[in-house]
């Protein structure tokens, strides 16, 4: 286990390199020079040649795009994520305060559409065919049609501005009610709209489940329904939906940039669209960094928790 | 009479049941009778899609959804003397279930798939220990399990107990399918093809503790098969079925030396028998089975049969009488039985 | 004593079937049975007729709208719902019924080509390559892995400031983004189609690699490509409306359901003072919400049809 982790650790080198420098890459390719977001455009029209040359070199922003690609690799080895251009600030430093607010986030998405969406799709193959499967079903595929924004609109309207049950946007102010008070309605939005999904293969996870042999065994047994469900059934059909949960994980994070912004929620999404905006490379490339390192590092959970799950998989 | 009435365990009395898929009604059994007696071997034999399995998985009420019982009658005998209407039960029922495991136990076709591939096969014995013999300690039923292996001639059985199934080979994880099964001394064995997925010797040291253990526990056994050798070997009682009937069933002796169904007559006369020499005429069955969703009018076997008469198209014989214990559906089985082999 | 003292409605449908079989009605069907699954799928035929009715909508728009969608009118700005405009009109004073219309040619152009793009390009390397296997295969696969390992999201924005707001563009992108989920899928059912007889045999008959690649394998891998375009159609339409709410979309100007809709917020947060002018955002996130809901029908339909498991 402990080999194959570290094994799989190092193979993820590679791979992060290759794709930091093809966002690095991308930044570069991007129309308009940076200094146009640094410098007012008053100033900067006065300023000599030499001036800027000189504004840019202070920056770090002069010679070839691969030396400084690898200046910055050589930073971030060393811990340090650089400054942002537009004020100064360690990037290191802005990450953890924004950073707490996107974990938070995803991770309450996640534990909300992983808890929800097992526990519907289980009931829906149970009662295959029956009422509750059928609503179950149109709700799931209503689910995945509404555009997430527009749901966390909807939610925004009936929650937070008619009923008023909820704040709009902004997190909590430390106290853990408060907290999870704000954290509630952008969580339910981003993990509603995974739910679907999950649902939809938790439920034909199961069906195909409870239709193996073992199953039958189970049954002939003469165990209880809940037993052949729970024990047989689901044991089995969980394995699949966890590798599914694992995979989607850049799907939520992709989701949490859109939340993000809607519910004026200050975590990495919004402040990286900003970056986006302004060119504001060690801002994107330490974000950007941290998106795949997640990417990553779920898959590797994935391949763990399949081999813990299921007997047959070894780790190699 | 009456003494072999006592013996019989389960009688099974014109048993219907239709299957309703794909918006059709496939009519899968259309009167099966049959009784399962202690101590004996009844062998249900037929090709493929004949209803095998669906008898057996009747009698458990395993049946899929969209099938039903439609008529007939499932009764099983307690040995205290109750009499118990399965087919009346409901389907997983706390009756229903208290009798599967503890009093009739099932063996599947396939080993391979028929246990849980992500539990221990200790625990999946156990976990039909724990369901009919509840209160006892975590380790005596530990023990237990231990046992059942080592009686199934399981080596090093309290290694295996951890193990997985995939850990197993065919052979092992059937007989640990065999030791589930006995765990609770059930008195009726149900064996639906246990071997077709296990080679030869395999297969003969299945049969052998199969045999063992109707010897010392008094089991009765039904098995199913498509294999005439297999029956020649195990039956005390063969019930041949062809397209949801039975269409001859008696002693094993009396089906192997005096045929009185030509479908029966045509089975023996297409495998090898063994010592007969290589120059044996072999006759495959002419013809192939009909399309149960477009069934002959009278007789199902008629249009394959040498000896069809008019009669034979127009209506499905009855159970006749050879002798006692010895019935066939067959207008002419005069005919058939004085035709020699 | 009476066998069954109560009737479940299975039993009602079964004893029906049961009369009907017996009655003789039910000969030979001659139609298809994953055709008739999939008709007898009331949801997947109501996403049929949805999907049909919105399309021709669309694209038969100068049939129900006399407006054009970009011609502005400053007299009537942000005009409430009325007999001329039945869907009020926007900021600029143009007929928000002529620019669903108008807008939703585009928005479905750019969800069915970018389907039926990554569809192409991933199915067919993964046809091809998945059965010749060898280092173009590893390369492919470890290129996918990348892809997929980068939020989509942040590709696509990073993407689209990089080669910048257009039509083209966009699809250009959401084909880049999704082929490796299609080369996968592919790829996956060649690897086990392979090791099927049948293939094995043409192999024996020395037919060329292409031609059993793409003659006899593809059309045994056609169904849950079917279904993935359907899917992916949905996923890539709302794509392009969360696009538009960030502003990385197609140009405002153009006219699509994204950018109908993304009135409503102001780079990213919403524009609360503009929530009761209800006519200028929500008739079209419905049809949106419909139109993607009935692909979601059909494909839905079309997966339990072609899926021999599930019985019916």
């Amino acid at each position: 286990m402990l080999n194959f982790t570290l094994r799989k650790l190092i193979g993820m080198i590679p791979m992060l390199i290759i794709i930091t420098f093809l966002i690095y890459w991308g930044i570069e390719l991007m129309p308009g020079d940076v200094i146009d977001f640094l410098i007012p455009m008053d100033q900067l029209a006065e300023m000599s040649a030499e001036e800027i040359a000189a504004f840019k070199a202070a920056k770090g922003l002069d010679g070839p795009m691969i030396v400084r690609y690898l200046s910055w690799l050589k930073d971030v080895c060393t811990g340090n994520l650089g400054f942002s251009l537009q004020n100064n600030m360690p990037v290191s430093e802005l990450m953890m305060q924004k950073l707490p607010a996107t974990i938070e986030l995803s991770l309450a998405a996640l534990v909300i559409s992983t808890v929800l969406g097992i526990l519907l799709g289980v009931v829906s193959a149970l009662k295959k065919g029956k009422i509750a499967d059928n609503v179950l079903t149109v709700a799931g595929m209503i689910g995945v049609a509404i555009p997430q924004f527009l749901f966390g609109i909807f939610c925004i309207i009936l929650f937070c501005l008619t009923l008023n049950w909820f704040p709009v946007g902004q997190r909590g102010d430390g106290g853990l009610l408060s907290e999870l008070h704000h954290l509630f309605l952008p969580a339910f939005v981003l993990g509603i709209s995974q739910t679907a999904g999950v649902m939809r293969y938790s439920r034909s996870s199961m069906l195909d489940s409870m239709n193996r042999d073992y199953v039958k065994t189970a049954r002939a047994k003469g165990l209880p329904e809940w037993k052949v469900n729970m024990y047989h059934g689901f044991r089995v059909a969980c394995t699949p939906v966890m590798v599914l949960i694992g995979f989607r994980l850049p799907t939520l994070i992709s989701g949490a940039i859109v939340i993000e912004n809607i519910f004026q929620w200050p975590g990495v999404g919004r402040w990286f669209t900003d970056a986006i905006k302004t060119q504001n490379t060690p801002i994107i490339m330490s974000v950007g960094l941290f998106m795949v390192l997640m990417v990553l590092l779920s898959s590797l959970l994935v391949d763990i928790l399949t081999a813990v799950l299921d007997p047959r998989v070894k780790l190699s | 009479m009456s003494e072999s009435q006592n013996n019989v365990v389960l009688s099974v009395k014109d048993l219907h049941v239709y299957f309703y898929t794909n918006q059709r009604c496939n009519k899968v059994l259309r009167g099966v009778s049959f009784d399962v007696k202690r101590g004996r071997t009844l062998c249900i034999v037929g090709e493929s899609g004949c209803g095998k399995s669906v008898t057996a998985n009747s009698i458990l009420r395993l049946l899929p959804e969209l099938s039903r019982i439609e008529e007939g009658s499932i009764t099983y005998y307690k040995e205290d003397g109750t009499e118990i209407r399965l087919d009346q039960l409901e389907k997983n029922g706390k009756e229903m279930r208290a009798i599967r495991g503890q009093d009739i136990a099932i063996i599947f076709q396939d080993p391979m798939t028929a246990l849980n591939p992500v539990f221990t096969v200790g625990y999946q014995i156990e976990e039909m220990l724990r369901q009919h013999k509840p209160g006892l300690s975590k380790e005596q039923y530990k023990k237990e399990a231990i046992e059942d292996l080592a009686d199934m001639g399981i080596p090093a059985p309290d290694i295996r107990y951890g193990e997985y199934p995939h850990q197993f080979s065919g052979g092992m994880r059937q007989r640990s399918m065999i030791a589930m099964g006995m765990s609770c001394d059930p008195k009726i064995l149900l064996a639906d093809e246990p071997t077709t997925a296990l080679d030869v010797t395999i297969s003969a040291q299945i049969f052998d503790l199969m045999n063992d253990l109707k010897r010392e526990h008094d089991t009765a056994i039904m098995m199913i098969t498509h294999n005439m050798g297999v029956v020649a070997e195990m039956a005390d009682e063969v019930a041949v079925m062809y397209m949801g009937n039975i269409v001859e069933y008696g002693p094993v002796e009396d089906i192997f030396t005096n045929p009185a169904h030509p479908y029966t007559k045509a089975l023996l006369r297409s495998i090898p028998v063994l010592g007969k020499g290589k120059n044996q005429q072999l006759e495959p069955i002419r013809g192939s089975t009909p399309d149960p969703f477009n069934r002959p009018k009278g007789c199902q076997f008629c249009p394959r049969c040498d000896y069809a008469c008019p009669r034979c198209e127009e209506e499905m014989p009855d159970e006749e009488w050879v002798k006692e214990g010895h019935y066939t559906r067959c207008f002419n089985y005069r005919e058939v039985m004085a035709d020699g082999k | 004593m009476n066998m069954k003292t109560k009737k479940t409605a299975l039993d009602r449908k079964l004893d029906k079937i049961r009369v009907a079989e017996e009655s003789g009605k039910l000969g030979t069907k001659l139609t298809n049975r994953t055709l008739r699954k999939l008709t007898s799928n009331k949801l997947a035929v109501f996403g049929a007729i949805l999907f049909v009715v919105i399309c021709v909508l669309c694209f038969g728009a100068p049939l129900f709208t006399r407006y054009s969608p970009t011609e502005f009118s400053l007299t009537e700005i942000q005009a409430k719902p009325s007999l001329a405009h039945i869907f009020g009109t926007d900021q600029m004073g143009r007929d928000i019924w002529s620019r669903m219309l108008y807008g939703g040619r585009i928005s479905i152009i750019v969800g069915l080509g970018s389907a039926l793009g990554a569809a192409l390009l991933g199915v067919t390397l993964g046809m091809y390559v998945g059965y010749l296997g060898g280092w173009v295969d590893k390369i492919l696969m470890k290129l996918a892995d990348i892809f997929m390992s980068i939020p989509q999201m942040v590709m696509i924005i990073i993407i689209v400031a990089l080669v910048g707001q257009s039509l083209q563009n966009l699809i250009i992108i959401f084909i880049l983004t999704g082929w490796p989920s299609m080369y996968r899928m592919a790829r996956s059912k060649v690897l086990s189609l392979r090791e099927e007889e049948f293939v094995q045999s043409l192999r024996a008959f020395g037919i060329s690699r292409t031609k059993i690649a793409f003659k006899h394998m593809l059309p045994n891998a056609l169904g849950p490509i079917v279904v993935n375009i359907t899917l992916s159609t949905a996923m890539f339409i709302l794509q392009e409306a969360s696009l538009s709410v960030l502003n990385y979309g197609v140009p405002m100007e153009l006219a699509t359901w994204g950018n109908i809709i993304s009135v409503i917020t102001n780079s990213g947060t919403i524009r609360f003072d503009w929530l009761d002018k209800w006519w200028m955002w929500l008739p079209c996130s419905i049809m949106l919400i419909l139109f993607v809901l009935s692909i979601n029908f059909i494909g839905d339909g079309m997966r339990d049809a072609s899926d021999p498991t599930q019985i019916g």
